[in-house]
């Protein structure tokens, strides 16, 4: 018998699906343009006009909060899609074929997992294009890189115990191929671990592009990203809090959801696995 | 015949001065001995001091003058830790180093220069005695004071301060403001100098306390491998003897040997790094020294680079820091009228906030000329072709579109003073009205489509570099919105930020297309010679890569003209006028977008005494309290002997 998911698990999902709606669809919400500036208004805390405030230069920071989404959630959503494509693929190689290929694969996933995510960030900038406009393909490459290990162990241990399934030896032994048996047999059955877990990396992804931004390396100004927010809004603590506090509420509740709800949907699919 | 003249105001070296970026105090003071020439007079308690400070402010004239009242008299002993804006890039040898204002700090520590600026502006004689020069201002002969040594007993002869200008002359970095000194060799105590133009000025500009102006032991300088001697082409060696010299360079150009109030014990570098200094035992205003003084007080000064001005204060309040610096006129309105933590201001004879502009087209017929060749052209790669600043409407249209009272209102609560030219009020060359744009929208839509039609571009696109410190990024985000609201989306201005120690080699390289900057502070326009001549407007060219101290390549008839007169005519009125021809010049060709006037300020712990007030000695007056952010530090000591309190 499955688990309930709960009220909160449908709460933070309401949450997430409202912030990606709000996010997607922002140039048409009757919101201020995110860098229009308010003359007279800079620094000036929460009121009806400005839900959240206004910045340092005046600007709205609901609307950049909303507009700060997009650049968050597509850099993790695109960031994680393609670690798991990868990821995934080289979990179920590992696992499924075993031997040195596994040992081999292992021993590389395992030291890619040791590297501090900001120093290999700046180290591609460094190396790469220290370019503001380009820098956010350099940001999903670095955040791809980050995501592939921890996704590809995870498949990994789910593909390893799929695969001495006894319907998956009575599709080898029918003839199936490898591929046949990896992708028909085995994906539909790992899928829902990593698709759950891959929300947990999704909401790693949005810290470290916070991270990235308030170090003054994410995308270039004025388009806003929630941690660039949040480092301008530093130097206004003791007048200004809540410049900086606004887009930290957001992030901690978006991160909260996406934790919550991939816990939530990992523990819904173990009893389903325990059944076999 | 020669003649005899107390240097005032005055020639021609511009020096690269780049805009740019705890400990406890503890220990037993001593009372110093009599002969004490630093105990400031009595003056008034600290928040009538601040009222007045604010007062200066308002008028211009603040020079950071440390006017409190001394609760007892100077203390030998204990250790101040200054944090500091920014660490300095090619430390510390003086013909390499961009030294900005951190850097000066430091400088001022562990050396001294052959002139400093007094209390009126004037550049007078410091580590030089007496200077003549013929009535054709064709030979320059200075008499440097005897007894003093640098810190590895070294003496300061004339050889050795000919040895200090020269280096500089010959260095690629510095040597373009050396350009008209034909010979400088030195004999005892006394230095020569031979011109092949008329050098009006002397050399008091370009020897005070900034850049190469500051000494060091030529012992120590011979050791070191970026020496300009072994690596310059403009080096009068042979190609043995620079080969020779460079296998024996094994110096550290970041130990720095000096001859100032405090010796350099230690140096690491980048943010939170530091650079720490002993009092010097052997300093020519000691008790050991030349003048019976009694100098420095402290036994150690640290600078800590803290490169972000929130952790900066921050510091300063948890008693990380003793003193701190900032432009930063944010942070300075949050320390008025706050009496736990002493205030000084300055923006007399200060730096200009800007944007600068890479202009850089065409060929240049000067450089052409001195280079003996047909044609220069200035951007054989097309590299700046597509940049719509190179055209004036654009120029225009962008100043035109600035609201500089609304910005200093917002982002400095109107403590500074809206720029219209690169000199502020009480500066040679100032000018009420400079006929730069003033804020006016349909002047700025007018000119922005011309903009449009010179360019070709439509929306009109550029990027605009700013260093990454998020105020100042944020600052930058204003201005583009200002436009943006004149121009829509008709503007497309992408804001680049840019780490400090690569910001500067791009304006250098000519590798951008606006930059910000703040610079150009000085007691006199002959200082920013450097950076305006058509001479010192290079190409654009990474296959032949030259720097320009001219970032934005402009070449201007008329200011070429009016420094001709600063340069080389010594009456007074001439060059007033001539400066104030300068002014006119970039208001009418919009070479730089000017935002506003500097404001410095000093900020320390009350414990802290006489923070800024150093004598000269030989004078009434003393030196030049605050300028561009640098003071001297020999003088100051802390109650108790105990910074921290």
């Amino acid at each position: 018998m499955r688990r309930k998911l709960g009220f909160i698990f449908w709460l933070a999902v309401a949450y997430l699906v409202v912030l990606a709606v709000a996010a997607v669809f922002a140039d048409v919400l009757p919101i201020k343009d995110p860098a229009e500036t308010f003359p007279g208004t800079s620094k000036q805390g929460p009121s009806l006009t400005h839900w959240f405030g206004n910045d340092g230069v005046g600007r709205d920071v609901f609307s950049r909060v909303i507009y700060g989404a997009q650049v968050s959630l597509v850099i993790s959503t695109v960031g994680t899609v393609l670690a798991l494509v990868i990821g995934g693929l080289l979990g179920m190689v590992s696992g499924y074929y075993g031997s040195r290929v596994d040992r081999w694969l292992t021993a590389t996933l395992n030291a890619s997992l040791v590297i501090p995510p900001l120093i290999l960030f700046l180290a591609l900038v460094l190396f790469l294009d220290s370019e503001a406009k380009r820098r956010i393909f350099i940001l999903v490459f670095t955040f791809v890189l980050l995501s592939i290990a921890p996704i590809a162990r995870v498949v990994r241990a789910a593909t390893l115990s799929w695969a001495g399934q006894d319907f998956v030896l009575a599709a080898r032994t029918l003839g199936a191929r490898d591929g046949r048996v990896l992708f028909r047999e085995i994906l539909p059955n790992v899928a829902p671990s990593f698709v759950s877990y891959s929300l947990i990396i999704m909401a790693g992804l949005i810290v470290v592009e916070g991270s990235v931004a308030f170090l003054g390396l994410s995308v270039p100004p004025p388009t806003p990203t929630w941690g660039d927010m949040i480092n301008k809004g530093r130097t206004n603590l003791d007048v200004a809090a809540h410049i900086s506090l606004m887009p930290a509420i957001v992030m901690f509740v978006t991160v909260l959801a996406l934790n919550f709800v991939g816990d939530k949907l990992q523990q819904y699919f173990e009893p389903r696995e325990s059944v076999l | 015949m020669a003649r005899t003249r107390s240097l005032t105001a005055a020639a021609a070296f511009a020096l690269i001065a780049v805009a740019c970026a705890g400990g406890d105090g503890g220990g037993s003071g001593t009372e110093p001995t009599a002969g004490d020439a630093s105990a400031a007079e009595a003056a008034i308690t600290l928040p009538a001091a601040q009222a007045e400070v604010v007062e200066a402010r308002e008028a211009g004239e603040a020079t950071g003058e440390d006017i409190r009242e001394e609760k007892a008299g100077p203390v030998h002993g204990g250790r101040l830790v200054y944090g500091i804006e920014a660490d300095t890039a090619n430390p510390f040898a003086p013909y390499a180093a961009l030294c900005a204002v951190s850097c000066r700090m430091i400088m001022r520590a562990i050396t001294e220069s052959m002139y400093v600026t007094d209390a009126d502006g004037d550049i007078v004689p410091y580590l030089v005695e007496t200077e003549s020069a013929s009535d054709d201002f064709l030979t320059w002969t200075l008499r440097i004071r005897d007894g003093i040594k640098f810190h590895d007993g070294t003496p300061l002869t004339g050889e050795a301060v000919a040895y200090n200008i020269n280096l500089c002359r010959y260095s690629q970095q510095t040597g373009p403001g050396y350009r008209g000194i034909e010979n400088v060799w030195g004999e005892g105590q006394y230095v020569y100098y031979e011109t092949s133009i008329p050098f009006a000025t002397g050399p008091g500009p370009a020897s005070r306390e900034q850049g190469c102006g500051f000494m060091f032991s030529p012992t120590w300088l011979e050791t070191l491998p970026n020496n300009p001697m072994y690596i310059s082409p403009f080096s009068p060696l042979s190609a043995d003897e620079r080969a020779a010299g460079l296998a024996s360079a094994t110096g550290d150009p970041s130990a720095p040997v000096g001859l100032g109030a405090f010796r350099f014990v230690e140096y690491t570098p980048g943010n939170g790094n530091s650079f720490i200094a002993e009092r010097n035992p052997d300093y020519w205003r000691g008790p050991n020294g030349i003048t019976g003084e009694d100098l420095p007080y402290l036994d150690e000064i640290e600078f800590v680079v803290s490169v972000d001005i929130t952790s900066r204060s921050n510091g300063l309040k948890a008693g990380q820091f003793h003193v701190i610096h900032t432009d930063n006129a944010d942070e300075i309105a949050k320390y008025e009228g706050d009496d736990d933590f002493v205030l000084l201001q300055a923006n007399n004879f200060g730096e200009t906030h800007y944007s600068f502009m890479n202009v850089a087209s065409g060929t240049n017929p000067v450089l052409a000329a001195q280079r003996g060749l047909e044609l220069v052209p200035m951007d054989p790669l097309g590299l700046n072709a597509a940049n719509p600043l190179a055209h004036l409407s654009c120029r225009r249209a962008l100043a035109h579109a600035f609201d500089g009272e609304r910005f200093v209102n917002e982002r400095y609560h109107g403590l500074v003073q809206v720029a219209n030219g690169p000199f502020p009020p009480g500066s040679m060359g100032y000018l009420a009205d400079s006929g730069y744009p003033s804020y006016d929208v349909e002047a700025a839509r007018a000119e922005f489509t011309q903009c449009k039609a010179d360019s070709g571009q439509n929306p009109v696109t550029f990027g605009f570099n700013s260093t990454n410190d998020p105020f100042n990024v944020e600052s930058n985000e204003l201005i583009v919105a200002m436009w943006r609201e004149s121009f829509g989306d008709e503007l497309a201005v992408t804001i680049q930020p840019i780490e400090q120690g690569q910001y500067f080699g791009l304006a250098l390289a000519g590798l951008y297309e606006m930059m910000a900057m703040r610079s150009h502070g000085g007691v006199d326009p002959i200082e920013q010679w450097y950076w305006w001549s058509s001479a010192t407007a290079l190409p654009i060219d990474p296959r032949v890569p030259e720097l320009a101290s001219n970032v934005g390549r402009f070449q201007d008839p008329a200011i070429d003209a009016a420094y001709d007169v600063i340069r080389h005519n010594p009456d007074p009125v001439a060059r007033r006028e001539a400066a104030e021809e300068v002014n006119r010049a970039f208001g009418r060709n919009v070479w730089n977008l000017w935002i506003h006037w500097t404001l410095w300020g000093v900020i320390a712990n009350p414990q802290v005494q006489n923070l800024t007030s150093l004598s000269i000695p030989g004078s009434d007056d003393d030196a030049f309290a605050v300028n561009a952010g640098a003071h001297h530090v020999a003088q100051i000591w802390c109650d108790d002997g105990d910074c921290q309190g």
